[in-house]
């Protein structure tokens, strides 16, 4: 892992060519199509939003999976190219579902909660530089490879860490959208997923929580080295709340792992 | 819509707006004790939140209410929460700022901020376990609050950098009070993929 390269450059040199997950198109597209309008959050009290009632009706797991393209009957996370190929075989159920609870999370995540009014904020006042299409669109490429591990990893967990899983890969749809409609907004396109990213060979839930640890690290390093690079207030708030909820992932995931939540008094990656 | 407030619409708006004014004058203090540079001013109020926090988590160590587990994990949080006072004092020093006296100075201060910043829960009175997690969680929301108005404000990369380290470990402890209280339910313990935390 590297906390003070390029983010992209990092995940790049991660990608083994012998050795990955079939990213499957577009999945911030996958979320936008899944959005379930009758989704609605009324948040808790203060400090304490999720307590408050929470009402979210079964995302369209058709048009979700839809938008990713029609699932074989058995999706494999397969060797792209490999000599010596490995393959992770998942049920088809299992990601159709990921995907489509995902949608219907992240929704909820955006149709409410303490996120609205930041975005309405971005959207309402704040100006994107051109200049901050690179640092933007390289941390969605981190987001990416976070989306793909989270789908890769959350068969391997037991009940209450995939729970975690699915919450936290909702969660990166959502960073996801949110960078992609920066960049947008910088003039520019956002970075598609590639093709595949090497993931490793996990096979059990403490390899694939090693996975996502690993995962959350690279992002906390890249939004820590790119954050100063963006020229707007607005922007760099913006980016650092993701950082902050990146954070909290690791602390469950440490948590999951039988570690301490933290691992110091700053979260660096 | 247009018709005449209710009584509790204006005893609500009248309360939100004293509010206002009292966070308000509250800054005014801060900016008069720190001076008017944006960046040592947004890190002199996240160094006021922190040392609240430590006040509060000072007051509900001492109490008997905690299971010793609950109590092991806080006692590790209080001390990531004076090592952050000590980064942020660090931050101003490289700044050239004058370093504000600690402020809140004790825990009748400390309890008068909270009320302030519409935090209504006694740190001299903590009958329950819940009740210390609760003051807790809403400490550590002012702290998330306070690094992401300064993310916004800092300029010089290393202020930031630094900023967005410290706001990830408050969330992180924002977390782990969350998950205490709720049993480690992560829909609870990390609600929103977006952290801003409240002022």
């Amino acid at each position: 892992m590297s906390a003070g390269g390029d983010p992209s450059a990092a995940v790049r040199a991660a990608v083994d060519p012998s050795v990955g997950v079939s990213a499957g198109g577009d999945l911030s597209a996958a979320v936008r199509a899944g959005i379930e309008p009758t989704v609605g959050v009324s948040a808790g009290d203060r400090g304490e939003p999720g307590a408050g009632s929470l009402a979210v009706s079964d995302p369209p797991a058709r048009r979700a999976v839809g938008a990713v393209g029609p699932p074989p009957a058995r999706r494999t996370l397969s060797a792209v190219g490999a000599p010596a190929r490995r393959t992770l075989s998942v049920p088809a159920r299992s990601r159709r579902s990921l995907l489509a609870g995902a949608a219907g999370a992240t929704a909820l995540a955006l149709a409410g909660c303490g996120s609205k009014p930041l975005r309405e904020k971005i959207r309402d006042g704040a100006h994107v530089a051109p200049g901050d299409l690179g640092p933007l669109n390289a941390l969605l490429d981190v987001e990416h490879y976070a989306i793909a591990a989270y789908a890769a990893a959350i068969p391997l967990l037991g009940p209450a860490a995939a729970r975690a899983g699915k919450q936290f890969l909702a969660q990166e749809l959502a960073h996801a959208v949110e960078l992609s409609d920066l960049v947008h907004r910088a003039g520019g396109r956002p970075h598609k997923p590639p093709a595949s990213y090497n993931l490793g060979h996990p096979r059990d839930q403490a390899q694939a929580l090693a996975l996502l640890q690993h995962v959350e690290d690279v992002q906390l390093g890249a939004y820590l080295e790119r954050l100063p690079d963006l020229s707007g207030g607005h922007v760099r708030a913006t980016l650092v709340t993701i950082y902050a909820n990146e954070a909290q992932h690791l602390a469950v995931l440490r948590m999951a792992a039988g570690e301490t939540p933290t691992s110091g008094a700053l979260v660096a990656g | 819509m247009g018709g005449k407030a209710t009584r509790r619409e204006l005893v609500w708006r009248a309360g939100g707006l004293a509010a206002g004014l009292s966070v308000w004058g509250g800054g005014e203090a801060l900016a008069r004790a720190v001076g008017a540079d944006p960046q040592v001013r947004a890190l002199a109020y996240a160094l006021q939140m922190e040392r609240l926090g430590v006040i509060v988590y000072g007051q509900t160590l001492a109490t008997n209410v905690l299971t010793p587990a609950v109590r092991r994990q806080l006692g590790l949080l209080a001390a990531e929460e004076r090592q952050h006072v000590g980064r942020l004092e660090q931050l101003l020093a490289q700044l050239g700022a004058r370093i504000p006296s600690p402020s809140p100075r004790d825990v009748a201060a400390a309890q008068a901020l909270l009320t302030r910043h519409q935090v209504h829960r006694s740190i001299t009175h903590i009958p329950t376990q819940h009740d210390a997690l609760r003051v807790l969680i809403d400490v550590e929301s002012l702290t998330e609050g306070a690094y992401f108005k300064a993310v916004s404000v800092l300029q010089e990369p290393a202020l930031i950098r630094a900023a967005a380290e410290l706001m990830g470990s408050d969330a992180q402890h924002w977390s782990v009070l969350s998950g205490i209280q709720h049993h480690g339910d992560v829909m609870i313990s990390v609600p929103y993929p977006f952290v801003q935390g409240s002022s």
